[in-house]
């Protein structure tokens, strides 16, 4: 374009981009600030066309009722427990494992390396069956082992991450620790770690992400009513014995979206690495 | 399981390929997918190319298209069933505005209604991953060789179909794998949009293969069957990765 350097045509140009980006913004938040005001309404919002969005009063007691009257102080320890093992055991197994496969030459590295990363192109509703069954022979059903369990013994995902990261540190920081009497564990600690720390932030976020907001598992393993995670809460608070009003739902939703937000928000730059790393180079 | 397994044959996979719940599953997941990978990468790539002009708030934007992104099903569920309340939904009382609809969306008995309301949903909530990759890919794109095509006289559109698009293709294609597979595999968008009492029943004809296999295993009991269903889903994503990668060589263009 001849009058791209034009600063008018520049302007206009940036204007239409903001307008277009502006309005899918305006799409994608739209229904969560419908969410949040809903969730601060009487009853009978729902009916109401034109939507009235945060008409006074607002019922902040509706919070107050979904945190007393159904045990969803209970749900949310729970999903934070879980989540937190995750995490805590992703990582560790990713650090120890994507050490292991980066620095050390043995026969079959390799190949396990690349048993693992296989592991990624199997859907994993295949596997869903047998590891059910598993469980069920061991007797651990109806607890939380079959979900946080193998976090413990490295996720395919995990341990590319780090491996891919502590690949990319050169050996001869390793050699040159290593002639100065560094035991491989202190060199692990002292050198690798702080320098795989942002992988690891990325992957813990995900794994953060992913537990908090996971269906799946908990509807298959978990049947105790006293053990439900959040999502199993909202799911059965929906329908079944209770039939609550709509405006509480909408209260229990936002609750449960609080903590993947704000996790997002402090930690958006490792997101955006994890994405592109998991991405681009996988 | 109750009984000890018994070695039958090939007796379940006769009897689920007989079935019709396996031949809606394939339809739906097909045209789910159809819609939900194509329009999402489009949008993705639109949205890319916006956000890679410089233009300042990039940060707030993607804070923005990743809301959804990070956001539960079950909550995302929520809203969108009030969303799409035929009655009193914002979403038709929006398009009435602009002559279009009234629709059913997910409480139509129209399979295709349905399936194609629940991709709206998927694409919403994905587009802003999808974008996010599509950026990466964009941004390496080297600025030499786009402005050593603009002073040899390439235009805007010149550049983008020549430069732009066979430079982000393995990205694209990339996005593409990730979206049918996940297309193939999706289970939240479907049992938490059509499962709105809480009690976990899909109609038959509105289900997907995880949504099967789910209710075979866990709902009636029959291990046996849900393994097979869960073959015949992976035999599908398989043969759909290798029709993609034959295709590869095709329009994707690596350095």
């Amino acid at each position: 374009m001849n009058n791209a350097n034009d600063p008018k045509w520049g302007l206009i140009q940036k204007a239409a981009v903001h307008l277009v980006l502006i309005l899918g913004a305006l799409i994608m938040i739209g229904p969560f600030v419908f969410t949040l005001s809903s969730s601060l309404q009487g009853p009978g919002m729902f009916q109401k066309l034109p939507p009235e969005l945060f008409k006074p009063p607002l019922l902040f007691s509706n919070y107050v009722q979904v945190w007393r009257d159904i045990d969803f102080f209970r749900y949310t320890m729970n999903s934070l427990l879980i989540t937190c093992l995750c995490v805590f055991g992703g990582a560790i197994s990713a650090a120890f494992g994507g050490f292991g496969l980066a620095r050390y030459r043995f026969k079959g590295v390799n190949a396990i390396f690349f048993a693992a990363l296989a592991t990624m192109m199997i859907p994993a509703n295949m596997l869903v069956i047998p590891q059910y069954i598993m469980w069920q022979k061991v007797g651990l059903l109806d607890t939380y082992v079959p979900i946080i369990v193998p976090y413990f013994f490295g996720t395919a995902f995990g341990l590319f991450l780090m491996r891919q990261c502590f690949k990319s540190i050169s050996n001869e920081l390793y050699e040159a620790a290593f002639i100065d009497g560094c035991s491989p564990v202190a060199i692990f600690a002292k050198i690798y770690l702080p320098l795989g720390k942002a992988s690891l932030a990325a992957l813990a976020v995900f794994t953060f992400m992913n537990e908090w907001n996971d269906m799946y598992k908990p509807l298959i393993y978990i049947t105790t009513k006293s053990k439900y995670t959040l999502t199993l809460g909202l799911l059965y608070m929906r329908g079944g014995e209770y039939q609550f009003s709509q405006q509480l739902l909408m209260a229990a939703a936002v609750i449960m979206m609080i903590p993947v937000v704000i996790v997002y928000l402090c930690a958006q730059k490792y997101f955006v690495q994890g994405i592109v790393t998991s991405g681009i180079k996988g | 399981m109750y009984n000890p397994p018994v070695f039958i044959g090939l007796k379940n996979y006769i009897e689920v390929l007989k079935g019709p719940n396996i031949w809606y599953a394939l339809r739906n997941v097909s045209f789910y997918g159809f819609i939900y990978v194509f329009s999402q990468t489009f949008i993705g790539c639109i949205l890319a190319v916006l956000l890679n002009q410089k233009i300042g708030f990039i940060k707030t934007y993607r804070i923005a298209y990743f809301i959804p992104v990070i956001s539960p099903w079950i909550g995302i569920s929520l809203i969108w069933y009030w969303l799409y309340n035929p009655q009193y939904g914002a979403l038709n009382y929006i398009l009435s505005f602009i002559g279009v609809g009234p629709f059913n969306y997910t409480s139509s008995n129209n399979w295709a209604e349905v399936v194609a309301s629940i991709a709206v949903v998927t694409i919403w909530k994905g587009v802003g991953y999808v974008t996010v990759i599509l950026l990466a890919g964009l941004q390496n794109i080297s600025v030499e060789l786009m402005e050593a095509a603009e002073i040899d006289g390439a235009g805007a559109l010149k550049r983008f179909t020549k430069i732009t698009i066979p430079m982000l293709s393995p990205t694209i294609f990339m996005v593409l794998i990730l979206g049918t597979m996940s297309a193939i595999q999706a289970f939240d968008p479907f049992f938490v949009m059509l499962n709105t009492s809480g009690t976990g029943v899909i109609p038959d004809r509105f289900s997907v293969f995880n949504t099967l296999i789910y209710d075979n295993a866990f709902k009636y009991n029959r291990f046996g069957m849900s393994a097979a269903i869960a073959w015949v889903a992976f035999a599908f994503v398989a043969l759909l990765t290798f029709i993609q990668k034959k295709m590869e060589s095709r329009w994707v263009h690596y350095e």
